[in-house]
């Protein structure tokens, strides 16, 4: 199988006059087309620099990053900035919408920078707005929504364009359990229908929708884990290498 | 640290406040500029007229204090907004309340402290130039020092310490309405959608219309109700522009293929956020530009002709109505000399009419018929001197009216009586005590330039002004070598005629001076008045347009992490601020163009130059505040 992301001894390292600070020791992963991984730690762990990173919003002290082919590492900002809007998708914990546009123009964002025709935009909004149960909600604003609604407009906006990658920061983290679980469904009916997903996330309920999880500690890949089973025996594994990596951290204690 | 240190502190980052510091010592620097200038000792001694006009300066001071402290207030207020998280941490910080409301007063007076030592310090420097500036314009020769003028140093400090204070008191009072909860809530989320009322939309463009008509209409004879109308019209028009049609082209605009290119969704989204809390803003600065436009226009207009203004007033070096041997002989011993003198003979004759025949009451204006019952005058030419001064002043010869004919002559050059759109004269029966004449032809000829009111004469055939019988007298004109300049010579002649100087000799010369020097004071004043004007409605624009990028880092943040490359964040910004500086400039502009179309209709002159060269001064300092908030905006939000 393809692989979509392929980092290869990335590192970070955050230097000032007077420490170094090790964020992200030098760390290999690989994410194949039509995946869904992804990352857990406790937080410090080191997750949202190894995002960053991958995200390309953060360039690595050291290592490359290949996605869909292309070397992000070796991009200028411009570049990237046009490679983001292509190939990447984003949903963060925030939301991230833009409070002064619809919810129809929001998702459209995305294709709209990309100079696609007024009527294509629209009937593909329509059709991911449908797959994501927001259809009815296209001419409201942001602030008019629920938490749930929102993330699932922020999913709607990832997907519009068909990234060859979607990167998920926490997507549950401001939703309660109910909206938190929709959108999980959804975000695995979109990976089942050929989206690659990498998600962030702290929560092992979160993480267990995904299908191989890994767990990052003290700024490298602590452990990884394949899910085989039901989701109710992965989220008892992942529980378990939580443990683990609690003991670890009684231990230095 | 005390508070006065902490207040220091934070005057201590001024750069953030440069615009608000510059604008405000510019309003100080010219205020006391204008007081200085008045009590100029050169300037009073150089022309005793000057003190006289020193009331424009009294009044355009005043109107400058006003302004300034509607200013001030304004940018005031938006500062305290931008500070509020800095006043809710120095709450949290456990600063009391009346500390808070202290501090912010000892800020709020410590700029107003700045700007007057600024504006005081640069103002004595500059007041030299100024002056040198204004006795230019009103080309008079003034030696112009170096003076500090105690009485307008004190009267500035006083005024503007006064806004300062009434000000620094409002913005201490602001802090305990304040709860420490508004004061740290989240960036204000974007207003509701605005309402489409496409009738109000259309209505408020109507109005202005309906201005713009107005102006088109006769004036002169309602002006008391034409006038005001016409304003509250445009006035209300531009409000109304503003809040309505605004958003009702934004939301077409939204519904266009174009609405979904590039990065229009984005900017759209935020004119159409902004568009309704911004609509006051806008509109006032529409007025004040147009106002600001049209005043600096027109004094432009002007002073640019003053040379033909005079030269339509006083045709002529001199006129005379008597003492012919006399005059010439203290011609001949100035340095002046005769280059033409026409003479002609006229005769004055009484008429009972109250109201002119209709084609020329356009005349009217000028006093030419009588007053209420009593009779008035008109003067009669015979058709041989006619002649003479037709050749001498280059027009085509009339022929020779008959028995019972007229000619009808406007005295003063300028407003062409054939040029005039109005029904010919030609065939209307004139009536005075002794007979009625038909008029075959009307022009214009300055037969002198004696009788200000009297703007009609009237040619007849050289018998019939004979047998006229009332007493003729002759009239001399002469256009002297040099009339711009003199070496004593009125004087002389306004001693020779004593009493009658003003009945029987008019000269070219003082006319000149007065109209230079009242033209060139105003044209001074209004265009520091305006630059003054221009820079408040900058400082605004620039204050408002930072305020929103406060409010939208937030967004600008997220539309880089969806992948909006700087380019194209620097283009929405561009956009943004540019529709927000134009959409007041472009219809303030189209205001004052037609306010201006009025003043050319009355001043008869192609106005075009001047206005223009206004209009690209103005254009050129509003350009240099776009460019800055731009750049301003790019540095908060990226």
């Amino acid at each position: 199988m393809k692989a979509i992301l392929q980092a290869e001894q990335i590192s970070k390292t955050y230097q000032t006059k007077t420490a170094r600070h090790e964020a992200l020791r030098p760390t290999t992963l690989r994410v194949h087309e039509g995946e869904f991984v992804s990352i857990m730690g406790p937080s410090g762990a080191g997750k949202s620099t190894l995002l960053n990173l991958l995200s390309t919003i953060d360039q690595p002290t050291d290592g490359s990053i290949l996605i869909n082919g292309a070397d992000v590492t070796a991009m200028k900002e411009k570049q990237l900035a046009r490679f983001r809007r292509e190939q990447l998708g984003f949903i963060f914990q925030d939301f991230n919408l833009l409070d002064t546009m619809t919810v129809r123009e929001n998702i459209a964002l995305p294709l709209s920078l990309a100079n696609v025709d007024k009527k294509m935009i629209l009937e593909r909004v329509d059709r991911v707005a449908r797959q994501l149960g927001i259809y009815d909600l296209l001419d409201k604003r942001p602030v008019e929504l629920s938490g749930g609604q929102k993330q699932r407009t922020a999913a709607a906006r990832a997907i519009i364009h068909d990234p060859s990658l979607i990167l998920a920061d926490e997507p549950t983290g401001a939703l309660d359990s109910k909206s938190a679980t929709g959108l999980l469904e959804a975000m695995q009916s979109l990976n089942n229908e050929g989206a690659t997903i990498l998600m962030v996330t702290h929560d092992p309920m979160t993480a267990s929708y995904a299908e191989r999880i890994l767990f990052v500690k003290d700024g490298e890949l602590f452990k990884e884990v394949h899910r085989f089973g039901s989701q109710k025996e992965f989220f008892e594994q992942i529980m378990e290498v939580q443990r683990e990596l609690g003991g670890a951290v009684r231990e230095l204690v | 640290m005390s508070l006065s240190k902490l207040a220091f502190q934070n005057l201590k980052n001024i750069r953030q406040n440069v615009m608000y510091l510059g604008a405000v010592t510019f309003a100080i620097l010219i205020y006391y500029t204008f007081l200085a200038i008045r009590s100029n000792e050169a300037m009073l001694q150089a022309n005793e007229l000057y003190g006289k006009l020193g009331t424009v300066f009294t009044g355009a001071s005043v109107i400058l204090a006003l302004f300034s402290a509607i200013f001030i207030w304004y940018s005031s207020d938006f500062f305290l907004r931008r500070r509020k998280k800095e006043i809710g941490l120095y709450a949290l910080l456990g600063l009391e309340r009346g500390q808070i409301a202290r501090l912010i007063f000892l800020e709020t007076m410590g700029y107003g402290v700045i700007g007057l030592i600024l504006g005081i310090a640069i103002g004595t420097v500059a007041s030299k130039y100024f002056v040198q500036l204004l006795a230019s314009v009103m080309a008079m020769q003034v030696d112009a020092t170096f003076t500090i003028s105690g009485a307008s140093v004190l009267q500035t400090i006083g005024v503007f310490l006064l806004i300062f204070l009434i000000i620094a008191l409002r913005s201490a009072r602001t802090i305990y309405r304040f709860t420490l909860i508004e004061l740290f809530k989240a960036e204000q989320q974007a207003e509701s959608l605005p309402k489409v009322h496409p009738i109000l939309a259309v209505l408020s463009v109507v109005l202005i219309g309906v201005g713009y008509y107005l102006t088109g209409q006769p004036l002169m004879d309602h002006f008391t109700i034409v006038a005001p109308l016409l304003m509250l019209c445009v006035i209300l028009g531009t409000f109304g522009t503003m809040s309505y049609f605004t958003i009702f082209l934004l939301r077409v605009l939204s519904n266009q293929a174009r609405h979904f290119k590039g990065t229009n969704l984005i900017l759209h989204g935020q004119l159409l956020s902004r568009i309704k809390s911004n609509a006051v803003m806008l509109s006032t600065i529409t007025v004040i530009t147009a106002v600001t436009l049209t005043t600096v226009g027109t004094a432009t207009s002007i002073y640019y002709f003053i040379d033909q203004t005079v030269e339509e007033q006083v045709p002529y070096s001199l006129s005379i109505a008597s003492k012919q041997s006399e005059a010439e002989q203290l011609i001949a011993k100035s340095d002046q000399k005769i280059d033409s003198r026409t003479m002609v003979n006229v005769k004055n004759v009484d008429h009972q009419m109250t109201d002119l025949p209709n084609p020329l009451t356009f005349t009217r204006y000028y006093a030419t018929y009588a007053y209420e019952d009593q009779p008035g005058q008109f003067s009669y030419v015979n058709y041989s001197d006619y002649v003479k001064l037709a050749k001498a002043n280059g027009k085509t010869v009339i022929k020779e009216p008959k028995q019972g004919e007229a000619i009808v002559l406007e005295t003063f050059k300028g407003n062409d009586l054939l040029k005039m759109k109005i029904k010919s004269p030609v065939g209307v029966e004139i009536k005075d005590v002794h007979e009625s004449f038909r008029i075959t032809a009307a022009t214009n000829l300055p037969i002198a330039q004696l009788y200000e009111k009297q703007r009609l004469a009237f040619v007849v055939n050289d018998d019939t002004f004979a047998k006229m019988p009332e007493k003729g007298f002759t009239l001399t004109n002469y256009q002297f070598s040099d009339e711009r300049h003199d070496d004593g010579l009125m004087k002389q002649l306004t001693q020779l005629y004593g009493k009658q100087a003003d009945t029987e000799m008019a000269a070219y010369y003082p006319v000149y001076t007065m109209t230079t020097a009242t033209t060139g004071l105003l044209a001074f004043a209004a265009g520091f008045l305006g630059l003054v004007f221009l820079l408040a409605t900058g400082s605004i624009i620039y204050f408002k347009m930072l305020a929103e990028a406060e409010e939208s880092k937030q967004r600008f943040a997220i539309i880089q992490k969806i992948g909006v490359d700087e380019k194209e964040q620097t283009g929405i910004i561009r956009r943004l601020v540019g529709f927000v500086f134009s959409l007041p400039y472009v219809l303030g502009l189209v205001h004052s163009l037609v306010a201006m179309q009025v003043l050319q209709k009355l001043l008869n002159y192609n106005i075009v130059r001047p206005t223009l060269l206004a209009i690209v001064c103005y254009t050129i300092v509003y350009l240099i505040y776009y460019i800055v908030t731009v750049r301003a905006y790019r540095r908060i939000v990226t």
